[in-house]
């Protein structure tokens, strides 16, 4: 396998790595990172997410629509949850522990009972459209006609050739603008000041005016709506069970603590940097198991360090430099 | 004072509400008479797994049905009916081994058939073995099973890996890879068709199992295609694993492949959307697919009784064979007398109508002899017959000297690939 080959399928797994992690993990960095509140089932308004945009599809709805509109739906099942049940639990962290664990069991299983272990699943978009790299090929992005044309009668392909979706890229790209979009109304809007206001100072920033219950809810719906969104474009390419959150929650929650409170965006992008590259590399050395479980140990290696998560940090080295 | 009458009143309300469901879980339980024959099955009827073992309850219920309608059967010189106890297992492994003391000592079963999954199947197994009560599992297992009380009804690897793989390697050619969960089931099947690269002068250049949860498989996919096989042979068990299926699409992976847990319980065919289950192959032993009169038969009276049945699956036909044949055994022996009833099954049972075409009781490996099919996924998701792989006996217990015969209470044994000394240079690396 040539040289260009290898270093493309490692960009690819790797920007497929970081797209897998900045998904499953924005929406809980806004309620985890910035609200301090530890949701466990985080995973299940990723799952709503996800069936939202499946019965939209199956009505007809095409899938950026569903996908927008799984967005709303979960932010709004957020909101619901968060006057109804997290309000009372923002002082406590292990009560809202077992609190959101309890719901997360909860959810899935009236999911279960309502629609049953397993929904039709849902067609992989531009799944056509594949990239081909290596052997007699080079490089080529090629449609059903190309690919028909380069696999030839044996169906197979060329040797050297490896053939990649661009599904998982649109993934990343979405994810890159999605964090955009958080930093920009974080950053430069009045509800981002507001919210970032009320976080770090509620007492101060209810003194200055601020309703700082609607803050609440509106930034807990922000992240629901964002774990919807993300659910959605996992449906596109998974199985749709009761479970299908599950497998994000935990990897979610490590990629946010290892980006640290201190600056909710930028310590996400690094931790994906580095978490997403640590499997990344590993995998490919070695299996995809160890990829994982190295992946589990750097996030270990990087919090024993950086106890308060890189952000964390890296705002303790900036506060010593001046 | 008030304080204490209300608490006094609750502490009443409480005492009666625990009484009346004491009553109830009584009453509900009762204790089977001398009048029936008691058959007890555990599956999952709710739960993740209950699409997959739902259809065996309905097996099971046309299996009673067909044999109460006859009449009976006639054992102690007196006509009785079958009485089907069915309990949910509600995919919870937990559960099983409860249930099946349930089964055997509140309704006095004559035989407790259960589980789905093989840890499921064991904490079952385990509970009706030491009670020294007949167990059955009837869906696909991984076969090597030897124990007195427990028999199987449904195909193992030699009927399935071995036969199909040697059409694979015959059809494909010789290098294959293996992708597969990882826990006891896969790593057995892993273990066959090292077994079939032995027998059938096939090469395994790649073998890997994954955690269940692994749901990202560009990798993989990588290399796979970079190995590039003649075709590939995978056990992805759930809702993760699965998700190569689209993701392999999406990459343009085409070779094809052969599993063994994918279609025969599940139906994914009519699940993932046309094309990523294209050039699948599969061997079951019993599919709605399969053509013949036993098969078209049993699937018209279960979509008689079952009409919103997305699929008749091999668990509804081996259901109903194992009811059927436990039938014969009750019948042949006039007991139900436990170690009569043994005795008739180990002499051999055949059920000619079972779906998949005629089955038999291998008396000393109380395992079966049965035919199986290799399938093939179309482009549009229907199932092509591609070969009758025809009646496979079972002789892997027998070849490594093993006569469940001989095997006295407690003295049950697992067996696999490795444990056969002859296949032992396939497995020397």
């Amino acid at each position: 396998m040539d040289a260009f080959t290898q270093i493309f399928g490692f960009a690819f797994q790797y920007l497929d790595s970081a797209a897998y992690l900045i998904l499953a993990a924005l929406g809980l960095s806004i309620i985890f990172g910035m609200m301090g509140v530890i949701n466990m089932a985080h995973g299940e308004l990723m799952m709503i997410g996800a069936y939202i945009t499946a019965f939209c599809m199956y009505g007809g709805i095409p899938a950026p629509i569903a996908i927008l509109l799984a967005g709303v739906g979960a932010g709004i099942a957020g909101m619901i949850l968060e006057r109804l049940i997290i309000r009372h639990f923002y002082k406590q962290l292990l009560s809202s522990l077992v609190v959101t664990w309890g719901l997360s069991m909860f959810i899935s299983q009236v999911f279960l009972i309502m629609f049953g272990p397993n929904m039709p699943s849902l067609p992989t978009p531009f799944s056509d459209i594949k990239i081909l790299v290596g052997g007699e090929v080079g490089f080529a992005l090629v449609g059903a006609e190309g690919f028909a044309r380069v696999t030839g009668e044996t169906g197979r392909m060329p040797p050297g050739v490896e053939s990649f979706g661009i599904y998982r890229l649109v993934m990343f790209a979405v994810a890159v603008l999605m964090v955009v979009a958080v930093w920009l109304l974080l950053r430069k809007t009045e509800f981002g000041a507001r919210a970032r206001a009320t976080m770090d100072n509620p007492t101060m920033a209810n003194a200055l005016g601020i309703s700082t219950p609607r803050i609440y809810a509106y930034t807990f719906g922000l992240g629901s709506a964002l774990a919807g969104i993300a659910g959605g474009l996992f449906a596109l390419t998974s199985a749709i069970t009761p479970y299908f959150g599950a497998a994000y929650t935990a990897r979610a929650f490590i990629t946010v603590v290892v980006g640290g409170a201190a600056g909710v965006i930028n310590g996400l992008v690094a931790s994906v940097a580095a978490l997403g590259g640590v499997q990344t590399i590993l995998s490919n050395l070695f299996s995809v198991y160890i990829g994982f479980v190295g992946m589990i140990a750097a996030a270990f290696l990087i919090l024993l360090v950086m106890p308060t998560g890189i952000s964390g940090y890296m705002e303790k080295l900036r506060g010593r430099s001046r | 004072m008030r304080a204490r009458n209300s608490r006094a009143r609750r502490l009443n309300a409480t005492a009666m509400l625990c009484a009346a469901f004491a009553g109830l879980s009584t009453t509900a339980a009762q204790a089977a008479t001398d009048e029936e024959i008691v058959l007890c099955t555990i599956d999952d009827t709710t739960g993740n797994l209950a699409a997959m073992s739902t259809p065996k309850t309905w097996g099971y219920a046309l299996a009673v049905e067909e044999i109460n309608e006859a009449g009976g059967i006639v054992v102690d010189g007196v006509q009785k009916m079958v009485k089907h106890v069915q309990y949910d297992g509600q995919s919870d492994v937990g559960r099983y081994g409860q249930l099946t003391q349930q089964c055997i000592f509140e309704d006095e079963a004559d035989v407790v058939m259960a589980g789905y999954t093989g840890a499921e199947r064991e904490a079952a197994r385990v509970e009706a073995v030491r009670n020294e009560t007949i167990f059955w599992h009837n869906n696909q297992g991984e076969g090597g099973i030897a124990d007195r009380y427990s028999f199987f009804s449904g195909p193992t690897p030699e009927q399935q890996v071995l036969p199909a793989l040697e059409w694979m390697i015959d059809e494909f050619g010789p290098r294959m890879t293996f992708i597969g969960a990882d826990y006891n089931f896969c790593r057995a099947i892993g273990a066959w068709v090292r077994t079939a690269a032995g027998l059938y002068e096939g090469d395994l250049v790649m073998e890997e199992y994954f955690p269940f949860d692994v749901n990202q498989w560009q990798q993989t996919i990588g290399e796979i295609q970079n190995i590039g096989p003649d075709f590939q042979v995978h056990c992805l068990v759930g809702g993760d694993q699965v998700q190569f299926y689209p993701q392999a699409d999406a990459a343009g992976l085409k070779t094809p492949a052969w599993s063994n847990v994918t279609i025969a319980d599940g139906y994914e065919h009519k699940i993932f959307p046309a094309p990523q289950l294209e050039n699948m192959h599969v061997p079951p032993g019993y599919i709605e697919d399969v053509p013949g009169e036993n098969s078209e038969a049993f699937a018209a009276k279960i979509r008689e009784r079952h009409p919103d049945a997305p699929y008749v699956n091999e668990h509804a036909a081996f259901g109903y064979v194992a009811v059927k044949a436990m039938a014969k055994a009750w019948a042949a022996a006039g007991t139900t007398e436990t170690e009569a009833v043994i005795e008739a099954l180990e002499a051999g049972v055949t059920v000619e109508e079972a779906p998949g075409g005629s089955w038999s009781l291998v008396g000393d490996q109380h395992h079966a002899a049965l035919p199986t099919y290799l399938f093939k996924v179309e482009a549009d998701h229907s199932l092509s017959l591609i070969s009758e792989l025809g009646v496979t006996e079972p002789s892997f217990l027998s070849d490594i000297g093993v006569d469940v015969r001989e095997f006295g209470s407690g003295d049950g044994e697992t067996y696999l690939p490795t444990d056969n000394p002859a296949w032992a240079d396939f497995f020397a690396e």
